[in-house]
């Protein structure tokens, strides 16, 4: 099947007008592939750390939503060990009219605020809540530790 | 084509008129008694009889001439009689025989009657039951007749089953005493063993199983046949009634069986010409019942003694001998009867091997003179192919064939086969009465079982054949080949005689017939390969025809070397001679050569363009077809009566040696082996998989890819279409179980029709346009404008159902007032598109193909639909995995179904959408449209390049929406490509001509069908092969009905293709699609075939592959075929 021509498109412009902290390159033998880098934003626990994350673009793309997965371990209530991201634009909120920039920088939103009444990551979430500093904590020793 | 006399007194007459038992006793006298009137016409009507029916016997002649005698023409009314109810006339007791008995024998010429012949039939009836195993049993030989030449010859044994029919001690069976046969004084088929002791009479002891005594006994009692017994099997002891046991028996042929050959075929032939006069139904009924009993024994027992047929055909020609295997043909036959794809199989083998038969021999490569194209390796073999056909070995390349090459080239007379004689095992040698030589080979009529020991040839009076090389192949260049290679007639004189005396004689020019799509294509073919000034071709059409052809044509140096016509020309000449009785035009001249293109036209030989075909006159006769058989071996019938092919282009001959085993099953090698060695000489055909002596394919295509594309209907199309498939299969039953689906055949084709046109387009259906149907069914018009007032009822019931639809679609639209607002709004909102983008596709926004919602986001409209179907896909999933099913009602599911704006997330309909339509082209759409608000606010602000219309998605068909989108896409990634789109509904194609008018100058459209008249089909065409302007980014599209433009054109320039419904016929498509993908094209082919997805049309592809691998076709006659169409109908209403 050959690439619909919005996905050339979208490519193009990633790499000719990139996003502040975000890189996605396609892999050379699948151009529905990609590996991004998102940095973390400033004044998050995640500052300074990069990212890697996985970015896949179906079959019906873009009738349905690009597929993202984080790579690199990650503490973050809505972000799971798998590195599942939940995330409502890239589920039922998802709209044609996006693109796979406006995915990545709703993602690297999120990183800003995270959002622990909405959790993907039980866990993290109660810590996040009940025990903030501590979370805080344990997010920026994984950044250091993990997102080099 | 003269026909012969009523019938021919020069022939020689057999005379055996105690065929019939019962009259066997009284022997014939001949005496002179002076003939009186009456006596002298019941000569000739008796030498008439004779004639055609030999055998027939002295009491049926009398009871017939009494019976007509009184009638003007006693011999036809007579023969009629007899030939309608034979068994009357053979079963009846006639009182009244023998009261001309004293007379009849004057009637007899003693030079018609040879004793010798007589001696076959009339005999003591005593001799006649008596065969004893006895050797030297001289009233054997002697009842045989007393003619000197008389002989015996062993052609083999067998092993009998008999039953006992008395009880008998076994071992008394192998006294002193003899076995022999004895036929039942009336009863043929019974055939007693007896006892024969020395010094005691004949001991009946058993019988000959029935089966055999069938073959054996009429033989037997012809004296055709002399066998001798050897006991083989006995059970010890005492034998009992019904007790099993086995003789062997060693048979011999006796001369009678070939003495009468002579003169048989042409008997024959002149039987079945004047038979065939009288529409004859039943076969065989030209031979009297004597003859053909004692056909089938004689084949029978050729069977069942393992005779054999000499097993390596005659190498060296072409034209390979006729050779049965007897002893495979007698056990194939049981077998593959029963199974279904028998007859498909070996009609392909029959090509299969007339393939490799003409490649394997080596033609040599003729190139023509004065030809401006260098013909490719096999189109030369066909031309020097060609030429042998017509006698011009001289002019093949490499000279002569050899003398003895073109002797065996005769073709042995197909109406025999060949047998070996067998060795004779030497205790059997005593019983052989030889004279002569019985070294090889001798000759059996296959048609009334007489013998020959000359190689009986075949002139078959044919000059010319079938060129039947597929598609693409060249068949025209290889043709017009061989008319510069023999553009005359160079032996003049010993050819007058033979044609017609009335009709000049243009003795340099070939006709070439053509249907009138091909006429130029003819015309341009033949001024591109001609290099010579001499030649030209003269266009026999239109203003151009010229009564005085013979002016033009004979005696004339500057005579045209071709004349081009149409079949609908020769037809219409010939209905005008016909009722004038005058010859003008092309029936004045007889040409050199005629050359029917597309010839499988004339397959019918009933219809007006067969018979006018038939009556031009010409010396040398040519048929090119890519289909010699489209549906039933009927087909080949015709194109061989016209090749004159003797003796197949009598039908009678043709039907009962062809068409009805293959019919009935019976007999089925044999027939298939003989319509092979009927084609094998005249018929050349190479495929395009073929590969040449380099081991290349014949024609190295580009490649071909057909992909089939499965559509969705649209809601509207889909609540029409089941609307009508509920109807129709109502219909259906209803006449099913009434049994009344023949009689209603047309109304229940009419609502299968409509089916087809909602796949199409909804607006077919307000059409008249049958598309195909009356093609497949030419009383099915007729029988529409009869029922049509039943059938404009059904159909006004639709066209209010369609009405009601779109109703309640406008019921959902806006508001004039609303639609003002957001026009307004819009308007405000996008001055111009100028960089403005798609936000699904991401691309610019073209204002030729843009939507616009209502909330003013814009979307190109096939990226919106996109967006429609899929989410109302998505949720209709989601619905009814948590729902129970509903069943739908006419907007059901559109409505449960909310579509969110990709841009702001609010909720868009389908029917509240607008569309953008460029500036330059409001002219035309103003024009259709009824929309005023189009006209209000776009004409108040002229400086904007846009206007904004109200959008219906679905308003177009779904086939056409996917066939723009495809031209689309077509026009982005090849601009200058040419596209072809079929279709069976010429309504369809005026359709999607005005819908890419709105397109403007992207699309170069030109349009194709019946409707056009020879000149504005070329033009067309030549307009349509230009080069168009790659760089503008524009396409040629041609749309082309599938019924003209189906066959024959030549449209390489085009590499891509639409198909937009699917045939009955797969072969159709296929021709159509060949039109594209065949020699000349250089490009790889792309084909799109529609079909809406579980509609009528998904079916029919069902029926297509089946119809392909039964090959229903070559079997059925009209009725059968029509039951077979109702089972297919039903198929296509069973869910």
């Amino acid at each position: 099947m050959s690439l619909p021509k919005r996905i050339i498109r979208e490519t193009e412009r990633l790499t000719t007008d990139p996003v502040a902290g975000i890189t996605a390159v396609p892999h050379s033998d699948n151009l529905r592939y990609f590996d991004v880098v998102i940095t973390g934003p400033e004044g998050s626990p995640y500052e300074n750390g990069k990212f890697k994350l996985e970015l896949f673009l179906p079959d019906e793309y873009p009738m349905v939503a690009p597929k993202v997965r984080f790579l690199t371990k990650i503490y973050h209530p809505n972000i799971d060990r798998l590195g599942r991201i939940c995330l409502d634009v890239l589920k039922n909120n998802w709209s044609p009219a996006l693109q796979i920039r406006t995915i990545l920088l709703s993602i690297q939103a999120l990183l800003s605020s995270p959002n622990p009444d909405d959790p993907l990551a039980n866990e993290v979430a109660e810590e996040w809540k009940n025990n903030h500093a501590h979370a805080i904590e344990t997010a920026r020793d994984w950044t250091a530790r993990y997102a080099k | 084509m003269k026909r012969s006399p009523f019938f021919d007194h020069s022939l020689k007459t057999v005379v055996s008129p105690s065929s019939v038992p019962s009259t066997q006793d009284d022997p014939i006298v001949i005496d002179d008694v002076t003939s009186s009137p009456d006596d002298s016409a019941f000569a000739s009507f008796k030498k008439g009889m004779l004639s055609l029916f030999r055998g027939i016997s002295t009491p049926i002649l009398e009871k017939l001439f009494d019976d007509y005698k009184g009638s003007d023409s006693p011999l036809a009314e007579a023969t009629n009689a007899y030939l309608d109810n034979p068994d009357y006339y053979k079963l009846s007791p006639f009182t009244n025989v023998s009261s001309r008995k004293h007379k009849a024998p004057s009637l007899l010429d003693s030079n018609i009657v040879k004793k010798k012949k007589l001696a076959m039939n009339v005999k003591p009836s005593t001799s006649i039951l008596t065969i004893s195993e006895e050797p030297n049993d001289d009233s054997c030989v002697s009842s045989a007749g007393d003619v000197s030449d008389n002989w015996r010859k062993y052609i083999g044994s067998f092993d009998v089953d008999c039953w006992c029919t008395r009880t008998v001690v076994s071992s008394s069976l192998f006294g002193d005493g003899h076995l022999i046969f004895e036929v039942h004084k009336t009863n043929d088929n019974v055939v007693y063993i007896k006892l024969a002791e020395t010094g005691r009479a004949l001991r009946e002891i058993g019988r000959v199983n029935e089966d055999v005594a069938v073959c054996l006994g009429p033989l037997l009692r012809a004296h055709i046949l002399y066998v001798t017994l050897e006991p083989y099997y006995f059970p010890g002891g005492i034998m009992h009634i019904g007790d099993t046991f086995i003789m062997q028996v060693h048979c011999f042929v006796e001369s009678v069986l070939f003495s009468q050959s002579d003169n048989s075929n042409k008997n024959l032939l002149h039987a079945l010409k004047y038979s065939e006069g009288n529409h004859l139904k039943s076969k065989d009924e030209s031979l009297d019942a004597f003859t053909i009993r004692k056909r089938t024994s004689i084949f029978d027992l050729f069977r069942r003694v393992g005779i054999s047929t000499p097993a390596i055909p005659r190498s060296g020609g072409v034209k390979n001998a006729q050779i049965v295997d007897l002893s495979d043909s007698g056990n194939d036959d049981q077998e593959d009867l029963n199974s279904n794809e028998f007859t498909m199989n070996k009609i392909k083998d029959l090509y299969g091997t007339n393939q490799s038969a003409a490649i394997k021999y080596e033609w040599p490569e003729t190139s023509p003179s004065d030809f401006n194209l260098e013909l490719r390796p096999y189109q030369k073999h066909g031309l020097s192919w060609m030429l042998h056909r017509e006698n011009e070995d001289k002019k093949i390349a490499g000279g002569n064939l050899s003398k003895s090459e073109n002797d065996i080239d005769k073709a042995i007379n197909p109406l025999y086969r060949e047998y070996k004689w067998p060795s004779v095992p030497k205790n059997l040698k005593q019983y052989e009465v030889l004279k002569g030589e019985f070294e090889g080979s001798f000759y059996i009529n296959l048609y009334d079982g007489s013998c020959s020991f000359k190689r009986p040839t075949l002139n078959s009076g044919c000059v010319g054949g079938i060129l039947a090389d597929e598609m693409g192949l060249g068949k025209t260049i290889t043709t017009l080949s061989l008319i510069f290679s023999c553009p005359y007639d160079t032996h003049i004189t010993d050819v007058q005689s033979q044609l017609s005396e009335n009709r000049s004689y243009a003795s340099g020019t070939t006709l070439i017939v053509v249907p009138m799509a091909l006429l130029s294509q003819w015309d341009k073919e033949f001024t591109r390969v001609n290099g010579s000034v001499e030649r030209h071709c003269f266009v026999y059409y239109g203003t151009n025809i010229v009564d005085n052809l013979p002016n033009l044509l004979c005696n004339n140096s500057k005579a045209p070397t071709v004349i081009l016509t149409t079949y609908g020309i020769v037809q219409s000449e010939w209905s005008r001679i016909e009722s004038k009785d005058t010859s003008k035009g092309l029936y004045s001249v007889d040409f050199f050569r005629i050359i029917l293109d597309e010839g499988h036209i004339i397959r019918n030989r009933s219809t007006k363009t067969a018979r006018a075909i038939y009556a031009l006159g010409a010396k040398r006769k040519w048929i090119l077809t890519g289909t010699p058989i489209v549906n039933r071996l009927e087909d080949l019938y015709s194109l061989i009566r016209f090749l004159n092919f003797e003796p197949w282009s009598n039908h009678f001959l043709w039907k009962h040696f062809i068409t009805a085993p293959f019919d009935t099953g019976k007999d089925l090698p044999l027939a298939f082996t003989l319509l092979k060695s009927i084609l094998d000489p005249i018929l050349l055909r190479r495929t395009k998989g073929q590969r040449g002596r380099d081991g290349k394919l014949l024609v190295e295509l580009p490649p071909k890819e057909v992909v089939l594309e499965e559509l969705k209907f649209n809601e509207k199309e889909e609540i029409l279409y089941n609307w009508l498939k509920a109807r129709a299969v109502t219909t259906f039953n209803e006449n099913f179980r009434k049994g009344l689906l023949l009689k209603n055949y047309s109304s229940i084709l009419t609502q299968l029709l409509r089916l087809r046109q909602v796949c199409d387009h909804i607006d077919l259906i307000k059409t008249q346009d049958t598309g195909d149907a009356c093609g497949e069914n030419e009383a099915f018009k007729d029988r529409m404008s009869l029922s049509n007032d039943i059938i404009s009822k059904e159909d006004k019931e639709a066209l209010a159902m369609i009405k009601s639809i779109e109703q309640k679609e406008i019921a959902g639209r806006m508001s004039l007032e609303e639609m003002k607002h957001t026009k307004t709004e819009i308007y405000k909102l996008y001055p111009n598109f100028d960089g403005i983008e798609c936000s699904i596709c991401t691309g610019p926004i073209d204002p030729r193909n843009c939507v616009i919602t209502e909330c003013k986001h814009c979307f190109c409209a096939s990226c919106l639909k996109e967006h429609f179907d899929f989410q109302e896909q998505h949720q209709n999933i989601l619905e009814t995995e948590y729902s129970t099913e509903e069943v739908s009602n006419v907007n059901s599911h559109s409505n449960n179904v909310k579509v969110l704006c990709p841009m702001c997330r609010a909720e868009i309909k389908k029917n509240r959408l607008f569309k953008t339509v460029p500036k330059n082209l409001g002219v035309q759409l103003t024009k259709q449209s009824q929309d005023m608000l189009l006209t209000q606010v776009g004409s108040s602000n002229s400086n904007r390049q846009y206007t904004v219309r109200p959008f219906d998605p679905y308003g177009k068909s779904s086939k056409l929406n996917a066939l723009l989108s495809h031209l689309d896409q077509i026009r982005e990634e090849s601009p200058g490509d040419h596209v072809i789109v079929f279709s069976q509904f010429t309504s369809f194609l005026d359709i999607i001509e005005k819908e890419l008018a709105n397109y403007g100058s992207e699309f170069v459209v030109y349009k194709f069908d019946g409707r056009l008249s020879m000149e504005e089909r070329q033009k067309v065409l030549t307009n349509f092969e230009k080069e168009c302007d790659a760089k503008k980014s524009i396409i040629s599209i041609l749309l082309l009905s599938l019924r003209a433009g189906g066959v024959g054109l030549n449209l390489t320039v085009a590499s891509k293709a639409f198909l937009l419904d699917p045939h009955w016929n797969n072969a159709v498509e296929f021709q159509a699609i060949d039109r594209l993908h065949r020699v000349g094209q250089k490009k790889s082919v792309k084909v799109v075939r529609f079909v809406m997805q579980g509609s009528i049309e998904e079916r029919m592809l069902d029926i297509q592959t089946k119809k392909n691998r039964l090959g229903e076709a070559l079997t059925l006659n009209d009725e059968e075929r029509r039951k077979k169409r109702i089972q297919e109908i039903q198929s296509i209403f069973k869910d």
